[in-house]
C-alpha cells in the first residue's frame, strides 16, 4: 500500500493511495495517511485510482479522517475510485460525507463549494 | 457443472494473504467476473477478521474452515469455527439516520456482506458456527 503527496492547483494536495485498502495494507497506511490528512487539517484531495480493493477497515481510516477534517472545517473529496471499490463507499455511507469524483477539475471545484 | 473448493486456515490475520490467493485461483478456474472475485474475498475478509477478533476470547491457535463453490446460478461460501456461538445474521443494521462518520463502530463489516450477498444462512451444529453464503452469479453476455 503506498501514499505519495502531490500539489494541484491552488495549493491544494492531493494524497495518491495505491494498493489493497484491506486490513494489512490500511494497517502500513493508516498512520501516514492520518498525519497527512486528518492531523494537517486541510482540505484535500485523495486520489483512489490506484486503490485495488477496499473493506470496513480501510473504509473507516477514510471516514475516521473525515471526521477530522469536518472539525477542523474542511473537506475530503475522493477521486476516480475504481468501480468495486467506488460501490463499497456508496454501501457504507460515504459519499455522503465526502464527495466523489471522477475528474481532477471537479474534484478541485468540489473542494471549493 | 460445480467446483468446490476447501482452505483451512489458522486464526491470524497473517492468513488473509492465503485466502486471497485462493480466492483469486478460484475465480479464474471458475471464470469468474472481476466483481464477483471482489465481492467473494471483501465478504471472506469482513466475516474471517471478526472470527479472528471475537472467536476465541480465550486465545489458542484455532482453525478457521473456507469452502467455495460456483454453480451456474450462484457463488456459494461456507465458513465454518469453533469459537463461542456467533450469528452475524442478528447483527443490527448501521444506523442510516446518522451520518456515515458518526456511526457505532462495529457493524459496518456485516453491512457490505448483507449488501453483497443475496442469502446468509447460520447455523450452530456441534459446538460449531457454520455461515453459508450464497450470491446469485452475473448474467454472462
Amino acid at each position: 500500500m503506498e501514499l505519495t503527496v502531490d500539489n494541484l492547483e491552488g495549493g491544494v494536495r492531493c494524497v495518491r493511495l495505491a494498493g489493497r485498502l484491506d486490513l494489512k495494507g490500511t494497517q502500513a497506511v493508516e498512520q501516514k495517511f492520518s498525519e497527512t490528512v486528518g492531523v494537517a487539517g486541510e482540505s484535500v484531495v485523495v486520489d483512489m485510482s490506484q486503490v485495488e480493493f477496499i473493506a470496513s477497515v480501510g473504509v473507516r481510516l477514510l471516514l475516521s479522517n473525515i471526521k477530522a477534517l469536518m472539525a477542523a472545517g474542511s473537506k475530503m473529496v475522493i477521486l476516480n475510485p475504481q468501480k468495486m471499490v467506488a460501490e463499497v463507499l456508496q454501501l457504507s455511507g460515504l459519499d455522503s460525507v465526502a464527495e466523489i469524483k471522477t475528474d481532477t477539475a471537479s474534484a478541485l471545484a468540489a473542494l471549493k463549494s | 457443472m460445480s467446483d468446490s473448493v476447501q482452505l483451512v486456515i489458522a486464526n491470524d490475520s497473517a492468513e488473509l494473504e492465503r485466502l486471497n490467493e485462493l480466492v483469486e485461483e478460484f475465480g479464474r478456474d471458475n471464470k469468474l467476473h472481476v466483481e464477483e472475485t471482489y465481492a467473494i474475498y471483501l465478504c471472506l475478509e469482513e466475516l474471517v477478521t471478526n472470527i479472528i477478533n471475537y472467536a476465541w476470547p480465550d486465545g489458542g491457535a484455532h482453525e478457521i474452515i473456507v469452502r467455495l463453490r460456483a454453480d451456474d446460478a450462484s457463488l456459494h461460501i461456507e465458513l465454518q469455527d469453533d469459537g463461542i456461538p456467533f450469528d452475524p445474521t442478528k447483527v443490527p443494521e448501521p444506523d442510516t439516520n446518522k451520518p456515515a462518520h458518526e456511526r457505532q463502530i462495529g457493524g459496518l463489516g456485516i453491512h457490505l456482506v448483507r449488501q453483497t450477498v443475496n442469502d446468509m444462512f447460520y447455523q450452530r451444529v456441534d459446538d460449531r458456527n457454520i455461515l453459508l453464503l450464497k450470491k446469485k452469479r452475473k448474467a454472462t453476455a
